[in-house]
């Protein structure tokens, strides 16, 4: 126990600590200097970066929540009826979780390329000229939704997660239900979801818990251009670390772990996570 | 009646594939176009990002070798997960069987805090970790990267290896303890044989995430010799300047890896990552 007590505290605990008491601090150089108290703070919250990369982070996490993972309940309810070919296409959706982001986010910036990009390619021969020709990841209004478009379509991870935890369920309550003659869709709605609320409820925590954390992508394709349209907090941290604005930086930092544990709270209410399983029993 | 429902049938059947087939393409097209585009030269890519290679220019494969630090950092990021992951997967373990077995007070705290270690965005804590390797000599070192990988790694495995010894049954260390095996006795020769398929779950999904890992691995490492796969692909683009051939097998070869390490080990690499969600 002690070596992982050790490792954990070190870099987990002093760290967040650390944070917090710094950020009351300015600390631009390696030294540390005067306690100035919430100055630090009331920078942030006059700093514009820091909304624009709030209102992005938010963004994010309520695409995640409403729309990424409901997309993947649909695939995992489609793919429960195992049409043909089902274990390929949950292979080839599993497979964007295994490449690392940082090869998709430079395979990406070829994609999104104006020229000779996969994106306007496909969108010339579709005929759509008035689109094919966009510098997608440098223009002001389509910058953020291309980022978005990069990690939106890959269910694979969450799919799967829903499938098994379909499998588990009793196929009692399926015989029943169809003898009191519902059809296909009417069990998954009266009976999948209901019992997936548990899983629903964690997935959507973890997938928004991830994207405040997603730096990688970003800090490749697009560093928060064109005009910090597409900053976010975790961006912005490193950016500011970069500039030896240590202080700020961790300020920020206290800013997204604050708003990670509002996340976590937040969905762990509106689910009910680990009440409802006694109910269940 | 039964006409109707089989033409709503067939109607359902084409939506549905519709969609699967949709999403298939997104998850797959990148990487597809990258791979064919990558045995293209220079003009054709620039002419028409559509059409396929005439002949196979293995020749951008022999430059992206050469132009990056491609074997170099491909190194690296080997010494550096297999370490991580094997420091990783002993000291959960270790820390597990505590949390598993043993009835002390503060065993619950203990758990909710690793659990806490999930959720928690880390990345917030950049400044900090970065001031604590530089104290600890630990900077631009891969060591140091080790080390903080199998720190980071340690949460997720802890709690998928408690949950996974949890269902190994009590009576085998009983029968041991009765023996008059010690702790470390029981530890090595009845704990960790059974844990087998526990730790290499754990260890793959640990060894994906140590490969991947970029932002801790573009904090710390300032050399160019000791750098990452992952950092060495974001220095690609410049790199390649307009050898976008190049580029592209580049890439190839840097997904390669985790593409082969995906197909042989599928279902082990499914369950890792999903584990982590179903069983927390």
């Amino acid at each position: 126990m002690i070596p992982a007590l050790t490792l954990f505290v070190t870099f987990y605990l002093i760290p967040i600590g650390g944070l917090l008491y710094t950020s009351f601090f300015k600390w631009d150089s390696i030294k540390m200097e005067e306690f100035i108290g919430f100055a630090n703070y009331i920078q942030m919250f006059h700093d514009p970066v820091f909304w624009q990369a709030l209102r992005n982070n938010i963004s994010w996490s309520l695409i995640a929540a409403f729309i990424h993972i409901p997309m993947a309940l649909l695939i995992a309810l489609i793919l429960n009826g195992k049409p043909k070919g089902w274990k390929n296409f949950r292979t080839i959706y599993f497979l964007p979780h295994v490449i690392s982001i940082t090869a998709f986010a430079v395979i990406y910036i070829s994609v999104f390329n104006p020229s000779f990009g996969l994106l306007n390619a496909v969108l010339r021969v579709l005929g759509m000229n008035k689109y094919s020709n966009i510098n997608w990841l440098f223009h002001p209004y389509w910058a953020w939704k291309a980022i978005i478009s990069t990690w939106i379509f890959h269910i694979g991870l969450f799919a799967t997660i829903f499938l098994a935890k379909i499998t588990s369920i009793p196929i009692e309550l399926y015989e029943a239900a169809k003898i009191d003659g519902a059809s296909p869709i009417k069990q998954d709605l009266c009976i999948t979801i209901p019992l997936l609320k548990n899983i629903i409820g964690v997935c959507i925590i973890l997938d928004v818990t991830g994207g405040l954390r997603y730096f990688e992508g970003l800090y490749i394709m697009t560093n928060g251009a064109p005009n910090w349209k597409t900053e976010t907090l975790a961006l912005l941290i490193y950016q500011q670390l970069r500039l030896i604005h240590n202080s700020y930086a961790n300020t920020v930092g206290v800013a997204l772990l604050v708003l990670g544990l509002l996340v976590v709270l937040l969905f762990s209410r509106l689910f009910r996570l680990g009440k409802s399983e006694e109910v269940a029993e | 009646m039964h006409y109707q429902d089989r033409n709503i049938t067939i109607a359902f059947s084409f939506i549905k594939y519709g969609i699967l087939l949709f999403f298939a393409v997104v998850c797959l097209f990148p990487a597809l176009w990258i791979l064919i585009s990558s045995f293209k030269t220079n003009q054709t890519i620039l002419a028409s990002a559509l059409s396929l290679p005439t002949t196979l220019h293995w020749e951008n494969y022999v430059s992206a070798m050469q132009v990056t630090g491609l074997p170099r950092a491909f190194l690296n990021s080997i010494i550096v997960s297999t370490l991580a992951v094997v420091l990783n997967a002993i000291v959960a373990l270790l820390a597990a069987y505590v949390l598993a077995r043993f009835k002390f007070r503060l065993n619950t705290a203990l758990t909710i805090m690793f659990s806490l270690g999930i959720l928690v965005p880390i990345n917030s804590a950049v400044v900090p970790i970065k001031f604590i390797m530089l104290n600890l000599m630990l900077d631009n070192s891969l060591i140091g990267l080790i080390v903080l990988y199998a720190a980071l790694g340690l949460p997720v495995s802890i709690l998928i290896l408690k949950s996974f010894l949890l269902s190994i049954p009590v009576q085998l260390e009983e029968a041991a303890r009765i023996d008059g095996a010690g702790y470390w006795k029981i530890f090595f020769a009845v704990i960790f044989p059974l844990s087998q398929s526990g730790l290499v779950t754990v260890m793959i999904l640990q060894f994906i995430f140590c490969w991947n890992e970029f932002l801790f691995a573009t904090l710390l490492i300032s050399t160019e010799t000791k750098r990452t796969l992952q950092i060495a692909i974001k220095f690609f683009i410049g790199q390649f300047f307009f050898d976008y051939g190049g580029l592209f097998a580049a890439m190839v070869i840097s997904i390669i890896p985790a593409i082969i390490v995906f197909i042989l080990f599928q279902k082990k690499v499914i369950s890792g990552l999903t584990a982590g969600a179903i069983k927390g």
